[in-house]
């Protein structure tokens, strides 16, 4: 394993009791990447995260953090590591305590410069009660926490849930600022596509407890497209279920519009599109780009749901 | 995308134009334009990402495009700067851009069978709704 890569699973798979949840999942995330998961509610998103974290025992498959089994991590490789969640792990406590007893815990790495820069920048009110706080300053505690640990990697999982949007907004500057500093290394799990899009430079999409689509935003927009179709006439239509085998590639076959067909491609490429035409007779109208939300749609529907944004 | 977009107007992410494209082209239109003069400085990767809120990787590769296109230079530790001979150049590229919009209505109207006179009066059309 390379040093650009920081974290790395190879069939990892997890079990809660008869439910399979993890299939067998594989994960690279390059060292200054910001790497989104992206899945719909109870994919898997988080048990991955804490298999990774070293917080979850795994069922079988490999799995490392700096080239280290993330099961056998020291306490000096646990150090370079932050994980935030959308709760706080102890709504009871005072933010001055748990400030107090964090920076104790990461004393080996605490940066007490970024700890007041965000004390100042967020105004959170050190006696209050975490509990006592809006949804949006809980988070606020959790990201704090997390960046004066200057982490080398940040696993957040679900970081923006419940906040409002000004909330999120503010979320993500302090992710984006976090990024510009080093080489640093951060995966995001959301369900919500609106808080990866802008940060992200890779995705994976996690469904049925697998990550078999991933790459960068570049890349799958590249192979992602809308093809169109012009059919010879509407009997020459793909069918929308059984797809032949030798058509790698595609996503889904959408209903035939009288004699034209969209076919959505998730490995875009000339002989796709020519053993296409070949199959039906047809001929390409147009073979559009994706957005990444277009994409997300795409891959994260369940079968008969309606996908357009 | 016009040619008139500011450097922190807000991206278009329904773009067939990839991100970081869009940045590129408007350092470059900014450029063009004369809104940063030869050897001005421009945003640094930290102030653009925020601005924008984009990962700074994303940045960070545009100024490394425009440095390798000789546009702009990095002066390590103070930022990021104007070439000297790049506002022609940057104009030349807006240029372009327009002959390509120019091109691609062009051929547009080929498919939708709109020719020679007909083609000319939607062109005057176009300019005296602009």
């Amino acid at each position: 394993m390379s040093d650009a890569i920081v974290v790395q699973a190879r069939g990892v798979t997890r079990w809660f009791g008869a439910e399979q949840v993890l299939k067998g999942v594989d994960l690279d995330v390059p060292r200054g990447s910001v790497t989104a998961l992206l899945g719909r509610n109870a994919a898997g998103k988080s048990t991955l995260l804490s298999i990774l974290a070293g917080a979850l025992g795994r069922n079988g498959g490999e799995a490392t953090v700096f080239g280290r089994d993330v099961e056998a991590l020291r306490p000096s490789d646990r150090e370079r590591i932050a994980i935030v969640g959308s709760t706080s792990a102890f709504p009871g406590r005072r933010v001055r305590d748990e400030l107090t007893l964090v920076r104790r815990l990461r004393a080996g790495r605490w940066n007490a410069e970024r700890e007041a820069e965000l004390l100042a920048r967020f105004k959170l009110p050190l006696d209050k009660r975490i509990q006592q706080l809006s949804k949006g300053q809980q988070a606020r505690v959790r990201l704090l926490l997390a960046l004066s640990c200057e982490p080398e990697l940040l696993l957040l999982d679900e970081p923006a849930m419940g906040l409002d949007l000004f909330a999120r907004r503010d979320f993500l500057e302090s992710v984006i600022e976090l990024v510009a500093s080093e080489e640093r290394t951060v995966v995001i799990a959301s369900h919500l596509i609106d808080d990866v899009e802008r940060v992200a430079d890779r995705v994976v999409f996690m469904r049925d407890g697998l990550a078999e689509i991933h790459g960068s935003v570049d890349e799958l927009r590249e192979r992602f497209r809308r093809l169109r179709l012009r059919l010879p006439s509407p009997e020459r239509a793909l069918p929308e279920d059984a797809l032949p085998a030798e058509l790698l590639g595609v996503e889904r076959v959408l209903p035939a519009e009288g004699s034209e067909q969209v076919v959505i491609l998730n490995d875009h490429s000339p002989g796709l599109v020519t053993a296409i035409e070949e199959r039906t007779g047809g001929s390409q109208v147009a073979a559009a780009r994706m957005t990444l939300r277009d994409i997300y749609f795409e891959v994260l529907r369940e079968a008969g749901e309606e996908v357009r944004a | 995308m016009t040619l008139t977009v500011g450097l922190s107007d807000p991206l278009d992410f329904d773009s067939d134009v990839p991100v970081h494209e869009q940045i590129a082209q408007r350092v470059k239109f900014a450029i063009g334009r004369g809104a940063f003069a030869p050897g001005a400085q421009l945003p640094s990767v930290r102030g653009l990402a925020r601005d924008l809120l984009v990962n700074p990787n994303t940045v960070v590769r545009v100024y490394r495009r425009l440095e390798a296109e000789g546009l702009i230079y990095t002066r390590r530790g103070k930022g990021v700067f104007v070439q000297d001979a790049a506002a022609d150049r940057c104009q030349g590229d807006g240029e372009a851009l327009v002959r390509r919009a120019l091109r691609d209505a062009v051929e547009l109207a080929g498919r939708a069978g709109i020719r020679g006179k007909e083609l000319e009066r939607l062109w005057k059309a176009a300019k005296e709704e602009a």
